[in-house]
Parts: C-alpha cells; sequence; structure tokens
C-alpha cells in the first residue's frame, strides 16, 4: 500500500535512502571532476562533501531537482572553481600514461597506445580550458544543455567548443 | 546543411551524440545512408570522440588519483553535524605505489546494479531502428519506439504481457523503461556481469529477478562505453523467453509488416544490380551490432552478381549468428562464411555474450551441482568478480614487482621500504581472502580431482618476493581465463569436463604461490 501522506520521520528517511544511494552512485565522478578542474586532493573529498550537503539541504527544503547528477556537476564546478581559486597552487593533471597499459597489451599495441596518447595529450593541449571541460563533462554523459548549466555558457557555446575538440581529436587519431 | 548539400561538422556531431531533434535527427540518417562523403565524416569525428573515451580512461582518470580511501558514509547525523574533517591518515595511505593501484583497481572495478542503470539512464537515448522479437515459436520484427495508437494484431499476446507486468511495451529495449519497472518493484535481486567480446568490445548485462509480478526476471545488456542498450530478455511466468535485440535497419518490407522468420527464409535476392548504398548499409548494420576493423569480416560490392558480399572467416557460431540477425533483410546481400584459423586459443578468453552454451547437458550438469540455474547463475558471477579482483591483485603485484626489483627496494629509506610491503601485504592479503571465497563459490565444482591434484610443479620463490610474482600473476590469469570460460563461455561437453579436472589444480597452485607470498612478507 501506498502511503499518501507519510509521516515526517518516513519523509526524512526516504530522503536520506534518497540521497545516500546518490550519494554511492555518483561521488567517485564527482570527486574526480574537482581534481581534474584542479581542486587538490584533499580538498576534493571535503568539496565533494559540501556538494552533497548542498543537495541533501536542497531536497529538505523541498525543492525538486530533476537531474540530480547534472545539479551536483553544477555545483561542483562553481565550488571547485571557488576552491582553487583560493589554494595558493593547484596540481596540473600529468598522465603517466606508459604505467598504466592493459596487461594483455602486446609490446606493439602498447607502443601505438602510447604514440596515440602522446598525440592526444598535444591535441588536448592545444585546447582551452572550457574546451576540455565540455569534453570531459561530455564524457560524463551529460547532454548539452546540462553541460551549459554546469559551466555557466549558453548551448551553442557548448556546441562550438564541443565541435572544435572533436575535430581536433579526429585529426590526432589519424595523423 | 551546407551550401553543397552536405551536413555540417556540427550536424553530425550533434547527430553523433543524439543531439538532434527527432524529425532532425531522421533526415540526417537518410542523407547519412546516401552520402559516403558524410558518413566517411561522421566515421572520422566518432575516431576522435573515442580516442578521446579511450584517453579519459587509459590515461586521465588513472592521473587524477582520486582518493580511494576516507570515504565517509553520508549520514543524517553527519550531515546534521557537519563536522566531519578529512584527516591526513588517507594522504599516507595514497604514498608509493597506491595511485597506481587505485588506477588499476578503478579499472577493473565492476559497477553495481544501480550504478550501471544509473548511468544508463542518463546516457541519450537513440530511438530510431527497429528490434527483432524472438519467442519461442517466432522472431518478429517492430518498431524500436511505437508510436500512440500502433497496434499490431500478432504481437496482442506479447504487448499484453508487457503491460501487465507495468513494463513499457512502447519502448522495451530502453534503460529508462528498464529502471522503471525495476524501481517499482517491492521485492527485487539484481547481478551484473561484465561481458567482454571477441573484439574487445565490453557490455554489462543487468539482471533483475522478482518473485512480484508476472515478469519474474529480466535482463539488459548494455554497450559499457556509451551505456546504450543492444540486448534484452524477458522471463514471464508460465511463458516461453522473449529477447529483444537491436537492429540496425527495419526489414525491406516496412516496420508495419511482420515477418515469420522461424524457420529462416533465405533473403530475396532481386534481379537489380546493388548499389553502393546496399554496401552502406550492410557496413552500418555491421558497425551497429559492434562489429569491428580487425574482425575477419570483409564486404564486397560483388556488382556482377547483384550482390554485397559478406564474408567471415573463423568466425564463431555465435558471431556468424549475430551478423545473420544484424543483416537479415537487408537487400541483395549474400553471406558466406568459412572456417579459417581455430579460434579455440581465442575462446578461452572470450564469454559467450549471449551466455547460450552449445553444450546444454553440460550446463544442466553445472546447475544441478548448485541446485538450479538462479543458483548457478548467483555463485557465477560472485565467482567471476572473485577472480576479477584476483587477477587485478596480481597484476598490480606485479607492477610493483617490476617497478621496484630488488636493487631499487634496497635503497629506499625506511618509511617507503615499509609503504611498499604495506602495499604488498595488503595485495596479498587480499588475495588470500578472495580465494577462500572463491573457494566456497567453486565448492561444487571442485569435485573432480583432488585439491592435490597440481599437474605442474609449484615453483618455489626465491630470495627476494619479486621473483614469485611472475609465476604467481600467470597463475592468477590462467585461473581467471578458466574459471570465466567455465562460468560463462561456451565449450562442448568434453571440453567442459576436462575444464573441471583442471580447476582444483590451477586453484591450488595460485593459493600455494599466494602462501609462499605470505611467508615471504613475514620473513
Amino acid at each position: 500500500m501506498i502511503a499518501l501522506n507519510p509521516q515526517p520521520a518516513e519523509r526524512t528517511f526516504n530522503l536520506d535512502a534518497e540521497v545516500e544511494q546518490i550519494y554511492r552512485e555518483t561521488r567517485g565522478s564527482v570527486c574526480a571532476y574537482l581534481v581534474y578542474l584542479g581542486v587538490s586532493a584533499d580538498r576534493s573529498q571535503e568539496v565533494t562533501q559540501e556538494v552533497f550537503l548542498r543537495l541533501y539541504q536542497t531536497m529538505r527544503k523541498g525543492t525538486a531537482i530533476e537531474n540530480s547528477r547534472a545539479w551536483l556537476f553544477r555545483v561542483a564546478h562553481n565550488l571547485g572553481a571557488k576552491v582553487r581559486s583560493r589554494e595558493r597552487a593547484f596540481r596540473v593533471v600529468a598522465p603517466d600514461w606508459e604505467r598504466f597499459a592493459h596487461p594483455a597489451d602486446s609490446a606493439e599495441s602498447a607502443l601505438i597506445d602510447k604514440q596515440r596518447n602522446v598525440r592526444v595529450t598535444a591535441a588536448l593541449e592545444d585546447l582551452s580550458p572550457q574546451q576540455r571541460n565540455c569534453l570531459y563533462l561530455r564524457s560524463e554523459g551529460l547532454r548539452y544543455r546540462e553541460i551549459a548549466e554546469v559551466m555557466g555558457i549558453s548551448q551553442s557555446t557548448v556546441n562550438e567548443f564541443l565541435r572544435r575538440a572533436i575535430a581536433r581529436l579526429a585529426e590526432a587519431a589519424h595523423e | 546543411m551546407n551550401n553543397n548539400g552536405h551536413l555540417t561538422q556540427d550536424e553530425l556531431i550533434l547527430f553523433m551524440d543524439r543531439e538532434l531533434d527527432k524529425q532532425t535527427a531522421a533526415q540526417a540518417e537518410q542523407h547519412l545512408l546516401q552520402c559516403s562523403d558524410c558518413a566517411k565524416l561522421l566515421r572520422t569525428l566518432k575516431t576522435g570522440s573515442d580516442t578521446y573515451q579511450q584517453y579519459r580512461e587509459q590515461v586521465l582518470i588513472p592521473a587524477l588519483e582520486v582518493p580511494e580511501t576516507g570515504w565517509a558514509r553520508l549520514s543524517q547525523q553527519r550531515i546534521k553535524e557537519k563536522r566531519h574533517r578529512w584527516g591526513l591518515g588517507w594522504a599516507a595511505a595514497c604514498a608509493c605505489g597506491l595511485a597506481l593501484s587505485f588506477a588499476y583497481l578503478r579499472w577493473q572495478a565492476q559497477p553495481s546494479a544501480q550504478e550501471v542503470l544509473t548511468r544508463a539512464e542518463a546516457a541519450p537515448e537513440q530511438a530510431t531502428g527497429s528490434l527483432l522479437l524472438t519467442t519461442g515459436k517466432e522472431r518478429l520484427f517492430r518498431p524500436a519506439v511505437l508510436e500512440s495508437g500502433y497496434s499490431e494484431a500478432r504481437f496482442q499476446h506479447v504487448r499484453a504481457l508487457f503491460v501487465q507486468a507495468n513494463y513499457s511495451w512502447e519502448n522495451p529495449l530502453s534503460a529508462r523503461s528498464f529502471a522503471n519497472w525495476r524501481r517499482a518493484l517491492p521485492q527485487k535481486e539484481d547481478a551484473v556481469t561484465a561481458i567482454r567480446q571477441q573484439n574487445g568490445r565490453k557490455f554489462y548485462r543487468l539482471q533483475t529477478h522478482t518473485n512480484a509480478g508476472v515478469l519474474q526476471t529480466a535482463s539488459l545488456t548494455l554497450q559499457a562505453e556509451t551505456y546504450h542498450p543492444t540486448k534484452a530478455k524477458f522471463a514471464f511466468r508460465g511463458e516461453d523467453a522473449i529477447e529483444l535485440a537491436e537492429q540496425s535497419e527495419a526489414p525491406k518490407n516496412g516496420l508495419q509488416e511482420v515477418q515469420n522468420v522461424l524457420p529462416p527464409v533465405p533473403a530475396k535476392v532481386e534481379e537489380t544490380p546493388a548499389t553502393p548504398e546496399d554496401e552502406l548499409r550492410v557496413f552500418a548494420a555491421l558497425d551497429a551490432m559492434g562489429a569491428e576493423a580487425e574482425e575477419p569480416i570483409d564486404v564486397k560490392l560483388d556488382s556482377e552478381h547483384h550482390t554485397v558480399l559478406v564474408t567471415g572467416i573463423g568466425l564463431g557460431a555465435s558471431r556468424r549468428k549475430q551478423i545473420e540477425t544484424a543483416i537479415a533483410g537487408l537487400p541483395h546481400t549474400v553471406m558466406h562464411f568459412s572456417a579459417g584459423r581455430s579460434s579455440s586459443e581465442d575462446a578461452v578468453n572470450l564469454p559467450n555474450p549471449d551466455g547460450a552454451d552449445e553444450s546444454l547437458a553440460f550446463r544442466q550438469s553445472l546447475q544441478d551441482r548448485y541446485g538450479g540455474p538462479r543458483q548457478l547463475q548467483v555463485a557465477a558471477d560472485k565467482a567471476l568478480d572473485a577472480t576479477n579482483g584476483l587477477f587485478a591483485r596480481a597484476h598490480l603485484l606485479l607492477l610493483l614487482a617490476r617497478e621496484f626489483p630488488p636493487a631499487a627496494e634496497s635503497s629506499f629509506p625506511a618509511n617507503s621500504a615499509a609503504n611498499l610491503l604495506s602495499l604488498r601485504q595488503r595485495h596479498i592479503g587480499a588475495m588470500g581472502y578472495a580465494l577462500r571465497q572463491l573457494r566456497e563459490d567453486l565448492s561444487p565444482l571442485m569435485t573432480d580431482a583432488a585439491s592435490s591434484d597440481v599437474t605442474e610443479p609449484v615453483p618455489r620463490i626465491g630470495v627476494n618476493w619479486q621473483s614469485g610474482i611472475e609465476d604467481l600473476f600467470a597463475a592468477t590469469r590462467n585461473l581467471d581465463r578458466l574459471v570465466s570460460r567455465l562460468l560463462s563461455g561456451r565449450y562442448t561437453e568434453q571440453e567442459g569436463k576436462n575444464m573441471l579436472k583442471q580447476l582444483p589444480g590451477e586453484f591450488s597452485k595460485v593459493e600455494v604461490l599466494v602462501r609462499n607470498q605470505s611467508t615471504t612478507e613475514s620473513r
């Protein structure tokens, strides 16, 4: 039977469970995005916690959040930018792709992967930070409209950023 | 479109990302079927997109070094208190090779059912094309998404089942439909199986079982990269299993017509020349079913014989069937498969994505050992998770051994040496624990040979731990392959029996090598 008017305790319980579930499913992605933005690893955990606290508080107020994933990325983006600006220096992601080869890779395919990754790294360096962020959020499964909301830019700008980025990566892949 | 009548890069990327509205997407799709230039450019852009995805998974995410430990449970109490501060303890744990460990574990980690479903729900949906619906009696085509008011007498019974189960009949091959059905269940059990195909493509099969309602079990197969659903299976109470598979294109005679294809009716070859468009349709169908350039599949336009000739060499029966299904109904298309080289060696690594064993009798015997198909499935999922974890740990140890050979290790200051030791102990301890769990999960299968039946001598480790790691890695890999194939592969009955005989020996070998490593740890 469905309770049409759940008691406050029950509502709280449901909300807890809902936020808990969202937290379990999304915390890794949110934290990774913060680190990607340049927030240090230890601070990223704190900020991730803060992001979910805000989600909880917002939902407790009764505000409906249609797409919690996009909402979390938007808050993480804003908080991450603030934190990064306060940190004296933030780490630059420096991929060490040689160390992460697939165990089953042959030497030849590992070499090909390595060369391709070098080209991709160079291609990404040619892009603006915003273009790279668009790519990252797209690969997190966000729609263009959601990326635009997260980054505070128009959807047509997202289109343009992604067009340039993907075209540049396609060139790099075929070089 | 640009002035030359071609799609612009913008439009192609929007089409690729399913960001176009339905009508524009349909127009773009139509154009792509006719324009090889635009189709080629789309493939190029897709390569760029795939390249980033691969880079992200292989390089970027591991390099981010996202903290692995220290996650607090987000309980209400903690939220209210809001006093939780992250300590620095985890930072020490990140030292030395932890980033390495996390990167690999993260890469290996298998997501939960909810996680897979959440991501799949968030992924854009493709609402075009058609579905092949297979029941015990017939195979029928239907549109992937039904418009309101669509009615077809021959679907009435199946439709009624879906409606009764509260599962969307309008769009059944959809993560959202699956999630909506699953969410409403008062009681359910989930299982996620990772499947890696011969061509390297990875899929997740998400299965939910419930005793509530007419639909008892539903499974959804999703591409691991895009979370795009490709197949679904439904077990309704008292009914034959119903399977839905994505088709790249509807049968030539239109979506409204239903085609009975059991027994299979060979596609009629019309006496008109095949065109490049026909060839492109075949390429599109193969691409949609996940065929890779590296696969031994060749497509040729044989205009002399009015056909598009699809040849496959050395493909397994299951793969052939997939190809036949994918290009069934395409005009002017003729298939020719030959045995070629044996693919038995590859098959060791390659679970059958359909889960359909050639030897049903042997499968039945495995089910009997576990007390039923569901029990076997549950145990298989757990065992495959455990062997995945074991293999990941063994690989990490191998990386550590190679990264820090004895000479390098001996020059470490005390704290670095302690970090390395701690890391190794963690992995060895985790392997020991996983082996104990795995032995329990596999116990019904471990009766065919004595546990001491180790056919090869187990090498003793040398004076340092590094020298035994290569053997441990190889033994763990062999065990992983054996268990994967035994529980989710396809093979003959005789091969199955042979594998059961090998299992205790391979298992013991890993146990002994892990024990040897533990001994070294304590020296």
